[in-house]
């Protein structure tokens, strides 16, 4: 299947998705997870090394009732240009046709793209198949790790946690007491026993699934997969609690990729959608400047303007509200090293639609040709600088990358050739509100007639674009600034109080008060003591610096974006000054508590970004699972332990034999 | 003492030795002074060298130190005693200077710089004046109110009186009229020339204080000072003492006015501005400052009672209206704030004349009195308030 029609797919999903959260709350991040796993088709097909099937999986907190004629309708409609033909299962001789109402199905969807064909088979386990007495499996597991092919027909082990990775799941649900259960990139078989039934399974239901067949050329694939791949960093970053998992096996070289992984620092922007902050996301390791302590980025969201809409794209089908949202940030955070010399080097543009999906698709000729005019977004005199566009963008990167990028230069300053570079990231999110709700295929259809018409709306609103842009970005810059300048003033008290402390130490003439100093920070002599104080100084710095774990894992705040006017503060005041290095979370020091009310009375003109939580482990939730939860927590761990319990049982109930295993 | 006596007939003075008989009784009477602890050279040594073990003992634990600081700046920290003023409750509210967090950590350093500093001084038994200290550094510490402020806070943090830490302070107040003393370096002091005498900087330091005054006169503004002294006051009411602050006064002023109550028992009044910046200052004297609430017992006097100019003396005396000026916004917050306070309740009589001062919405500076006549002030206005008992 060619990388544009699985992306395509994924954003069906990706807005299915959307649409049922957005029932339940706009301002919710997505929750779920999605994978995409790329493999040899099956073992008659192994003879042709082209011949490759896609299987999509995906469960979401949000799925709600997903109707599957329509679901299904909706994929074929968008895979019309790929000439795609679904055949229902209930044409399939395997169908179960009524599992005492579980409304199981299996697709299979056969599509021909010249070398192209595709076999996709999308599963759907009713709301309450976790409750259900009768519920079992035929067809095949299939594992896409080359060294644990099994079937369910003749399981005779239970398969160690490293062989799940990468099961995938296909075949009819007919008969009792076997369930499968789709978490991360795992595939938990589990049986019902009895009273041994975990809860855990209780949000089944919402795991879909869906498989295509694939004939494609080596070359050709990887680049697809290079497509793909980056739709899904692209997305993650976005949507930072659903985890995207990529993986397969091309050409005999197994690869896999999570994106959304958990306990990564997240911003929430608004309208739910997030904005993942680890800069390892947007620079290199090498990049200059990468070597920060700070590894995060703190964006800041500027104030969002109502585009008007040329009569023309109007009648076109776009009636409706159109608003673009900047959100600017500097990478990497220089908060801790104040004093380098750092110049804004490249400027990276990321465009999102509605939905949070990205309008371009990676390597696509796009027909913005605003961006080519280098002044669109930024007055650059205004910084005393000047911009050229750069092309090279590679797909190859690991990076999310951009969809427009500019090489920035000063006019005035020659910059010292060691100086570190920061990246400006300019986050440009449109998003449309029409009259009226919108059908499934209808937003989706609303992605590329967007991307068709952004140019001209925005020609027609260059002005608005501009001051919104500029507004984030002098915000991010002043941000920046005052960062550098408190981290100045730190820095600047350290020689202060330790010449002070050395003083009093030296010139003391009680010994045993020497003696004890210096002795307490493990000195021999003065020198040292200088220089452990002033380490020591330091380290208390770098710690307040670093993700206070406490704040880290705050429940999301209720606020976002849209309630700024009530004198919110922004992500930086939330985050007292801290910058997240990425690293495991520190135990919280007993430093007093923080001045939270003077932080919250500043600034209140910033716009509001809440710091939300990295994203989880909840894929889909019933109705009685905590969503809060996160999989760290302690509840998680038990839940895991039951999980382990279950595992345990089964294995004995596999180990008994067939004699000895409880009549279904 | 050997001043030469040139003063109104000893009949003038007596409503003051009246009043200053009651003031002796009262005295007898109330609870007496609480016993102020004297700290010595060697326990605020220790005590700084506590405040340096604490921060070290921090840092090895890769804490971030700070230093716990009474919040001096809260009315709920203060309590109000009409025999001492305005007191620091024992058990108050503080703060926390963190020394890593981007608002406090200058402050922090610059504690302990000061601290470092107070320590050689106590060690070497030398003293240094705040504006020393300022100037050790200009571009670390800002400006004098930074050096001032931290002073004031290492004092309160230590529980020990300024001078004590050896830190002296520049005087700005001067004095004049019955009064001689040594200071301590030897130099005699006679403050009865018609020139004034600046207020020592070493109060505790004098010796041998010595007055026939009937009295004692603070003059809140310069101007005012050196008009009475033209108008040679001191020698018409002799014996007598007049002290001015210049405004608002320094520790040193007030701690030369508290010593001359405590030695020698006088009668003290004040000559303010009828407005609310001269009530203020007024206050000051009497009953202490917030600020300073925590050194209360060295430098209040509450048995200091306002002469003039009163704001109920502008009708009686029928000061001419263009002569007064509207109070201010900002006149009027000060003010509404002033009542406030918890020492109004025990002094109706001020309480009077500042709503008398609210009603009228006007102010009167104690200038205004010479609209009457130019010596009206020396040659009317305070012999009879003084001869009277014109004060509250």
């Amino acid at each position: 299947m060619e990388a544009r029609a699985v992306c395509e797919i994924l954003k069906y999903v990706i807005i299915h998705w959307k649409k049922e959260a957005a029932e339940l709350s706009r301002k919710a991040l997505l929750e779920g997870e999605l994978l995409v796993s790329i493999e040899e088709s099956t073992p008659k097909h192994r003879a042709d090394p082209s011949h490759y099937v896609t299987t999509i999986a995906f469960a979401g907190s949000a799925c709600g009732d997903l109707v599957p004629k329509q679901f299904l309708k909706g994929i074929q409609s968008l895979l019309s240009g790929f000439s795609g033909k679904l055949t229902w299962p209930s044409e399939e001789a395997h169908c179960a046709q009524d599992l005492a109402g579980l409304a199981s199905f299996q697709i299979k969807i056969e599509a021909s793209l010249g070398s192209t064909s595709i076999n996709s088979c999308v599963y759907f386990f009713k709301k309450n198949v976790g409750l259900h007495a009768s519920f079992s499996f035929t067809g095949h597991i299939r594992s896409l790790a080359k060294s644990c092919p099994f079937y369910l027909h003749d399981i005779s082990r239970i398969p160690t946690p490293k062989e799940w990775m990468l099961l995938v799941l296909s075949g009819f649900c007919h008969l009792i007491r076997k369930l499968f259960v789709i978490t991360q990139y795992q595939l938990f078989l589990s049986l019902m026993a009895g009273n041994q039934f975990p809860k855990v399974p209780m949000w089944l239901h919402k795991n879909h699934a869906c498989t295509g067949k694939v004939d494609e050329k080596p070359p050709t694939l990887m680049a697809d997969c290079l497509v793909i791949k980056q739709f899904l960093h692209r997305t993650s970053i976005v949507h930072p609690k659903v985890r995207f998992h990529f993986g397969g096996e091309v050409n005999g070289i197994l690869f896999k990729e999570t994106f959304g992984v958990e306990k990564e620092p997240v911003v929430k922007l608004l309208n739910g959608i997030g904005l993942l902050t680890s800069q390892h996301h947007y620079m290199r390791p090498g990049f200059l400047g990468a070597q920060q302590v700070c590894s995060r980025i703190h964006p800041v969201l500027g104030h969002p303007v109502l585009l008007s809409i040329p009569d023309e794209e109007a009648n076109m089908g776009l009636l409706g509200q159109l608003t673009l949202t900047p959100a600017a940030a500097l990478c990497p955070c220089h908060k801790l090293h104040p004093d380098q010399t750092s110049r804004i080097s490249p400027l990276y543009v990321f465009l999102y639609g509605p939905s949070g999906l990205p309008l371009i698709f990676p390597n696509q000729e796009h027909p913005l040709t605003v961006f080519k005019d280098n002044s669109y977004l930024f007055d650059w005199k205004k910084y005393h600088l000047r911009a050229a566009p750069n092309s090279n963008i590679s797909l190859e990167d690991d990076l999310v990358l951009p969809d427009v990028s500019y090489w920035i230069e000063s006019h005035e300053r020659s910059w010292p050739q060691d100086s570190d570079q920061q990246i400006l990231l300019l986050f440009l999110m449109v998003d449309f509100q029409g009259g009226f709700p919108a059908q499934l295929t209808e937003a989706w259809g609303l992605q590329s007639l967007l991307l068709t018409h952004l140019n001209s709306i925005l020609l027609e609103n260059q002005s608005l674009v501009q001051g919104a842009v500029q507004t984030a970005v002098d915000q991010a810059l002043e941000q920046h600034h005052r960062r550098v300048k408190a981290q100045q003033k730190l820095q600047a008290s350290i020689p202060v109080a330790v010449s002070s402390i050395l003083s009093v130490v030296a010139g003391s003439t009680r010994s045993s008060f020497r003696a004890l100093c210096l002795q307490t920070l493990q000195a021999v002599d003065t020198q040292e003591f200088r220089r452990r104080l002033h380490e020591a100084f330091q380290m208390t710095l770098h710690q307040r610096s670093m993700c206070d774990p406490k704040k880290q894992q705050l429940p999301e705040p209720s606020s976002s974006a849209e309630e700024r006017e009530e004198g919110d503060e922004s992500l930086d005041e939330a985050l007292a000054g801290s910058c997240c290095p990425g690293e495991a979370p520190r135990p919280k020091r007993s430093c007093q508590g923080e001045g939270v009310g003077r932080k919250a009375q500043a600034a209140s003109w910033l716009p509001l970004l809440s710091l939300g939580e990295a994203p989880q482990r909840s894929i889909g939730t019933g109705p009685t699972c905590s969503q809060a939860r996160g999989w760290g927590g302690p509840e998680t761990r038990g839940e895991d332990t039951l999980w382990l319990q279950e595992v345990s049982n089964l294995s004995e109930w596999l180990r008994a034999g067939p004699g000895s295993r409880p009549v279904p | 003492m050997a001043f030469a006596l040139m003063g109104p007939e000893a009949s003038f003075f007596r409503v003051l030795d009246q009043h200053r008989v009651s003031l002796i009784q009262s005295l007898k009477e109330g609870p007496g002074e609480a016993p102020r602890k004297e700290a010595s050279s060697s326990e605020v040594l220790v005590s700084i060298e506590n405040i340096i073990q604490d921060i070290v003992t921090s840092l090895a634990r890769n804490e971030a130190p700070f230093l716990t600081l009474d919040n001096r700046s809260n009315w709920e920290n203060i309590k109000f005693e009409d025999s001492v003023g305005l007191q620091m409750i024992p058990h108050c509210s503080t703060k926390k200077i963190k020394s890593d967090s981007a608002q406090s950590a200058q402050r922090f350093a610059l504690i302990l710089k000061i601290l470092s500093m107070i320590y050689k001084l106590v060690q070497s038994n030398t003293y240094a004046t705040k504006r020393d200290i300022y100037y050790t550094d200009i571009q670390l510490f800002g400006n004098q109110s930074v050096v001032d402020n931290i002073i004031n806070d290492i004092s309160c943090m230590l529980k020990v009186p300024r001078r004590y830490l050896h830190i002296l302070s520049t005087s700005k107040g001067l004095i004049a009229g019955n009064l001689s003393y040594i200071e301590e370096d030897g130099t005699k002091v006679n403050c009865t020339c018609s020139t004034a005498v600046a207020v020592p900087s070493n109060i505790q330091g004098i010796r041998n204080l010595a007055t026939d005054a009937k009295f004692l006169l603070i003059v809140e503004k310069d101007a005012t000072f050196q008009r009475l002294l033209d108008d040679n006051f001191c020698n018409k009411l002799s014996p007598c003492i007049i002290i001015t602050g210049k405004g608002v006064p320094d520790l040193n002023t007030r701690l030369l006015v508290k010593k001359l109550w405590d030695t020698f028992h006088l009668p003290i009044f004040t000559l303010v501005d009828a407005d609310p910046h001269g009530i203020e200052i007024m206050c000051i004297y009497k009953y202490g400052s917030l600020a300073m609430s925590f050194e209360a017992h060295n430098l209040t006097v509450p048995t200091i009672r306002w002469l003039g100019l009163l704001p109920s003396d502008i009708e009686r005396l029928n000061i001419p209206k263009d002569t007064l000026i509207p109070l201010t916004k900002r006149d009027q917050m000060k003010l509404d704030s002033i009542l406030k306070r918890p020492y109004v309740t025990c002094q109706p009589f001020w309480k009077k004349e500042m709503e008398i001062m609210a009603e009228l919405k006007m102010k009167a500076e104690i200038q205004a009195l010479t609209f009457i006549s130019s010596d009206y002030l020396s040659r009317v206005y305070l012999p009879n308030k003084l001869q009277f008992g014109g004060w509250i």
